[in-house]
């Protein structure tokens, strides 16, 4: 009874995560269509927001506009607390329920992944093991650097989901169509021919300073090994993994932005071995699935 | 490279873009925008249009053409910058410093004896930054523009008599 009912949590979490995906999509189009009409409640793009007198800022180019002007502006440290507070309890649910990037890039990889199946097996790598997350760190501090030394804010020409939303924005307000967007789509659409995701896993600048923001009780993927059976080499989890990840193998942390499709996966086709958690692994809910698991066995062995 | 692309826009639009009122000086601008489509967002004027890929480093930030669309110096725009690229203390219209207008003598109405009263009678900053010599000859008072580029749009001249030259010139 009480498993049933966490089937039904982390399907209906997946659910709800695609509904937001699909809203947040739609929301980006909301914002200029408001504001031709009068409205000026909602305004920004995933730069910048402020929604009704709340600014939000994404921590990235903060951190970019902090080193560059050496300077700290109220708006900016205000505009901090709702993307590090998000980032500090449920890890980097911005990228997997927010991004519009990862939105139109799991959508395609599921098309291309229909198109060409055999490929799709293939070149999932639930035998591989994670990237380090050493090139993870090298490549932003590298970035980071490279902006000040250059005195140029290039974290803002790297951000995807800021790009992919002004641009919206300016279709909407008759600015036209830029040749960033361009760039960012045919990413998109190359990405998913390849089911390699190097720009969320490597480049993407903001991502990687929302991964900076942990501590220990951060929402994460925990793994029970005791329930872990699946067999064969294909495993169901690392092969739902939109990132290619595998939550079997170590070094899932900077990487996984905890999107939960491998927890839906593990409570539908194995025995939940996989759960979220805050903190650490000794959580309550495993203890309970696997006590059922028990009981299951023990009717059965009476019948 | 971005010399010669800057030239093939120039020979293209023949235009000089503002920067939006409190902007700071170009290389500290370009260094705090974030291009988060803010200012462009609240101006109830369309005035401050985003710049493209073509415009290279200037990609994404805030740009007006006085000709299309003229700042009216409603200062909307300064407060909402997140982070102080437009100063948002920048909140009268006597502090802006956007350009300067410089009036063409040789293709003024006024000059050439038709009588036009047209960037004089539309300047915000009324009576003083644009004054009329002889109750005549308009004349531009260097102080007290503040470079919105309303006069440049008014005037009846084909490409206008009255150009406003941006403050700093826009880093391609």
């Amino acid at each position: 009874m009480k498993e049933k009912i966490k089937k039904n949590f982390y399907r209906k979490l997946n659910l709800y995560r695609k509904i937001v995906q699909i809203f947040s999509l739609a929301f980006l189009a909301v914002v200029p269509l408001l504001v031709i009409n009068g409205v000026y409640s909602l305004i920004g793009s995933m730069y910048s927001y402020t929604l009704f007198g709340i600014d939000i800022v994404d921590p990235a180019m903060a951190i970019q506009s902090i080193l560059l002007s050496r300077e700290f502006t109220e708006v900016l440290l205000i505009g901090l607390i709702v993307p590090v507070l998000l980032a500090l309890i449920f890890g980097k649910v911005f990228c997997s329920w927010m991004c519009p990037f990862n939105t139109l890039s799991e959508y395609w990889q599921k098309i291309t992944g229909k198109i060409f199946k055999k490929r799709f097996r293939k070149s999932n790598p639930a035998v591989e093991s994670n990237p380090k997350p050493l090139y993870y760190w090298l490549i932003l501090i590298a970035l980071f650097v490279l902006s000040v030394i250059v005195g140029f804010p290039l974290i803002t020409f790297l951000s995807a989901p800021g790009i992919i939303s002004s641009e919206i924005s300016h279709i909407f307000m008759g600015m036209g169509f830029g040749l960033e967007m361009i760039l960012i789509l045919s990413i998109i659409f190359v990405e998913g021919l390849l089911f390699k995701r190097y720009w969320c896993k490597f480049v993407c600048p903001v991502g990687g300073v929302l991964s900076l923001f942990r501590f220990k009780k951060t929402l994460k993927v925990v793994r029970n090994e005791e329930l872990c059976n699946c067999s064969g080499s294909v495993k169901p989890c690392s092969y739902s993994c939109p990132l290619a990840l595998s939550p079997l193998r170590k070094n899932l942390y900077p990487f996984c932005y905890n999107c939960g499709e491998c927890v839906k996966i593990c409570e539908k086709t194995g025995k939940g071995a996989l759960t979220f958690s805050f903190g650490t692994e000794g959580a309550n809910s495993i203890n309970d699935v696997s006590y059922s698991h028990k009981e299951e066995k023990e009717i059965l062995v009476e019948e | 490279m971005l010399g010669v692309l800057k030239r093939v826009i120039e020979f293209f639009n023949g235009k000089k873009p503002l920067r939006p009122p409190g902007a700071l000086p170009e290389e500290e601008f370009l260094k705090r925008c974030i291009k988060c489509n803010k200012c462009a967002q609240v101006c109830p004027y369309f005035s401050i249009r985003m710049a493209h890929a073509e415009w290279g480093r200037s990609m994404g930030t805030p740009m007006i053409f006085a000709r299309d669309i003229p700042c009216y110096v409603c200062m909307k725009c300064p407060p909402v910058c997140p982070t102080g690229a437009l100063q948002n203390h920048v909140v009268e219209k006597e502090n802006v410093k956007m350009g300067i207008a410089k009036i063409n003598e040789e293709k003024c109405f006024p000059y050439s004896g038709i009588i036009c009263r047209a960037c004089f009678e539309n300047c915000p900053v009324f009576r003083e930054a644009i004054i009329l010599e002889d109750e005549l000859l308009p004349k531009v008072v260097e102080e007290k523009c503040i470079g919105c580029g309303i006069c440049e749009k008014v005037c009846p001249v084909e490409g206008s008599a009255i150009i406003v030259e941006s403050r700093e010139e826009v880093i391609v």
